[in-house]
């Protein structure tokens, strides 16, 4: 087993998986929102590049420039109009919304385009390319640069931005957001749709490097969740990091173990990330006020003196 | 994260890892003849018009009502005394073997299905068996390898019947057409863990040394996987030069863009189940070129069913769609046919009938042994837009090798 080749690999993939569970990323850590139609808009963008492929005749990202806004456009309104009225009344509703929401979406695509798995043409989809010896596939090259340019993109509108410090805002303190005057049904239903566009990316990606059917979306909301819970809610770098350690734990996971337990080892993971989460959290938190303990002591001598 | 959402969070991929197993739901509606209520024989199918092998599900339903139809037009079937319509049922399993089962239930206790017909693949096919077994209601099923089937229930089927080809075909036909291009005698298999994956998987292997071939690696995975590049990589150090494969098409999809990506351009690459359908080089299209399968052979050339093959000729081209929507036209014409000659819908009679067929259809001159018919095969290549026929010798074409597309 060349190790090289594995671990790259891994990396690599694990760009495509960045791209896919940042926007649910997006969505769960501004709103507390757990989307279960993501994988299902995931398909979606795909079926709808097809579309414009064909109506156009051009490459599968180029056809971005019209599947991003229409996706955005679509999931704008759920969110406005739908999902955040129900979740004021808690986690279940939207929840069980979602789910709909995912049905809908798979039966819809079905009756439209049939059941056969698709895949999207082009070139680079086929291509190879080697690096320093290692022979890699020339999307996977691409979606880890799609990959980190969407993560440092988002991280950029998140920090650096007046919209970014609302929807911040908005997700540490809805009430006291909106009492600032900041839009916060806006700012969610923009964020849907800012997850719906990435969601589409994802979704080209996925139909360029593999292929796709109306009920695929299970699978990668699945991985989504995972990269979700490796790498936080809190920071867009966080989902690429964990983006990265999914792709590589899955690739050696699958190289030393076979590959019927390639999937055993994500949720594997998974469960023991979830389990010592919280543990680990509380040790992070706890050494944080021990380093703030003497700055407080500092402050109270101040005070006294 | 808070607990509350962490444990929503878990809640939600558990109850998604179970659906996924489901895919999305919902049947579809039968079609067919007409009448009152209890004027019509009703047959019935579960087949997978979604999900990960929607490619077979609608040549299948083609085949099925095409009989159906014939039937209905030369006036019906004669059973108990009466003539009567007859009208095929069909449910969407959505490629899910738990959703066949409950279908099949549903067939025959909610819409008196007297029979039922099978889906494509071990995976949906034994299912089905199972429920026709236990309903005592007469099955006849195609498209499914029959070891892989029998090793189903292996105190052996009662109403169950299957009309196919079997692994050990599929062994003697890789292994010969192999033979007839120049390689290093070293195979790489590459077989999901499905029945016919480990039935296929394990007989190449065993078989590989007695046809002077040498199993270089063996990749096993689960349906679903779509990351092929360290099995690829590792295939490649091994100098395999011969690919024999089983999986489900998506799988195989990228599999073959993987393989061209990372510069693994095989002498000779076949891909039973993934190449079984057309779809496989409507998805991959010049990749596709010089991808080999084991199918059935060419159809029976009987006057009786020139019309209905030169239907799906047109239709389907000169690919294996055609010859399966031949070979689930003659499974339900066997079960027809069954019902015909027993004079009755009664199980038992039926059941009894359909072991003592001895005729020609598309599929081949039927009759069954042990509840299974072995049809003729052949290896099939895609050259250009069609699958032609490349062994044995003589059968029509000429195995191109390397494999065009992966080159």
């Amino acid at each position: 087993m060349d190790i090289v080749t594995v671990v790259v690999s891994g990396l690599l993939t694990g760009g495509l998986y960045a791209t896919v569970g940042l926007g649910l990323a997006l969505v769960f850590g501004v709103m507390r929102l757990v989307n279960l139609a993501h994988g299902d808009l995931i398909v979606l963008g795909a079926y709808a590049s097809t579309l414009v492929m064909a109506w156009l005749g051009v490459d599968p990202f180029l056809s971005l420039l019209l599947v991003v806004p229409a996706m955005a456009l679509v999931a704008y309104p759920v969110q406005r109009y739908l999902l955040t009225g129900l979740l004021r009344r808690g986690l279940e509703p939207p929840l069980v919304a979602t789910f709909g929401i995912s049905l809908v979406i798979s039966a819809a695509i079905t009756q439209l385009f049939s059941g056969n798995a698709r895949s999207l043409d082009a070139p680079y989809a086929s291509a190879g390319v080697n690096v320093l010896g290692v022979q890699l596939r020339l999307i996977d090259v691409i979606g880890l640069g799609i990959g980190v340019a969407l993560t440092v993109l988002t991280a950029l509108v998140m920090n650096r931005t007046r919209w970014g410090a609302a929807l911040r805002a908005s997700a540490a303190d809805p009430v006291t957001a909106g009492t600032m005057g900041i839009n916060v049904n806006v700012v969610y239903a923009i964020t849907f749709a800012a997850s719906a566009a990435i969601a589409a990316v994802g979704g080209v990606l996925i139909g360029v490097a593999y292929s796709f059917t109306p009920t695929s979306g299970t699978s990668y909301i699945l991985i989504g969740f995972t990269v979700v819970v490796l790498g936080g809610t809190g920071s867009p770098l966080g989902t690429l990091l964990g983006g990265l350690a999914l792709g590589l734990v899955q690739s050696v996971g699958g190289a030393l173990l076979g590959g019927q337990y390639r999937d055993f080892v994500v949720y594997a993971v998974f469960i023991v990330v979830l389990a010592l989460k919280p543990v680990a959290d509380r040790i992070v938190e706890n050494r944080r006020s021990r380093l703030r303990q003497p700055v407080v002591a500092l402050r109270a001598e101040g005070a006294s003196s | 994260m808070s607990k509350k959402s962490l444990a929503a969070l878990a809640l939600a991929v558990l109850a998604l890892a179970g659906c996924a197993s489901g895919g999305s739901g919902g049947g579809s509606g039968g079609s067919g003849g007409s009448g009152a209520p209890g004027d019509t024989i009703k047959i019935g199918a579960s087949l997978p018009l979604t999900g990960a092998l929607a490619s077979f599900g609608p040549i299948l339903q083609a085949g099925y009502q095409a009989a159906v139809d014939e039937v209905n037009a030369a006036g019906g079937l004669s059973a108990d005394g009466q003539s009567h319509q007859v009208e095929l049922v069909v449910l969407d399993s959505a490629s899910d073997p738990n959703k066949v089962t409950d279908q099949s239930r549903t067939l025959v206790e909610q819409n008196g299905a007297v029979g039922l017909l099978g889906s494509i693949s071990p995976a949906l096919t034994v299912p089905a068996s199972t429920v026709a077994d236990l309903e005592k209601v007469p099955m006849v099923s195609t498209l499914t390898p029959n070891q892989a089937w029998k090793a189903g229930n292996p105190s052996g089927w009662q109403y169950a019947w299957n009309m196919f080809f079997d692994e050990q075909q599929i062994s003697d036909v890789s292994f010969g057409t192999a033979d007839l291009a120049q390689t290093t005698k070293k195979i790489a298999i590459f077989a999901n863990t499905d029945e016919d994956g480990i039935a296929n998987g394990a007989l190449w292997e065993d078989q590989a040394p007695e046809h002077g071939y040498t199993i270089a690696y063996r990749a096993d995975f689960p349906a679903g996987t779509t990351d092929f590049t360290a099995q690829i990589n590792q295939a490649k150090a091994a100098g395999a030069d011969i690919l024999f494969g089983v999986m489900i098409p998506p799988d195989a999809f990228a599999l073959w863009k993987q393989m061209k990506a990372l510069a693994w351009d095989p002498q000779v690459a076949f891909c039973q189940k993934c190449n079984s359908q057309a779809a496989f080089q409507g998805a991959l299209g010049e990749l596709a070129e010089g991808a080999s399968v084991v199918y059935l052979a060419n159809p029976s050339d009987a006057a009786e069913y020139a019309q209905v093959t030169a239907r799906f000729q047109k239709e389907y081209g000169r690919t294996v769609d055609a010859t399966s929507a031949l070979a689930s036209y003659s499974a339900a014409k066997v079960l027809l046919d069954a019902i015909a000659t027993a004079g009755s819908t009664d199980a038992d009679k039926v059941n009894a009938a359909i072991g003592s067929t001895k005729k020609e259809y598309p599929i081949g001159n039927v009759s069954f042994t042990d509840h299974v018919f072995s049809a003729d095969v052949a290896g099939l290549q895609w050259q250009g837009d069609a699958q032609v026929s490349v062994f044995p010798a003589g059968s029509g074409g000429t195995l191109q090798a390397p494999v065009k597309g992966l080159q």
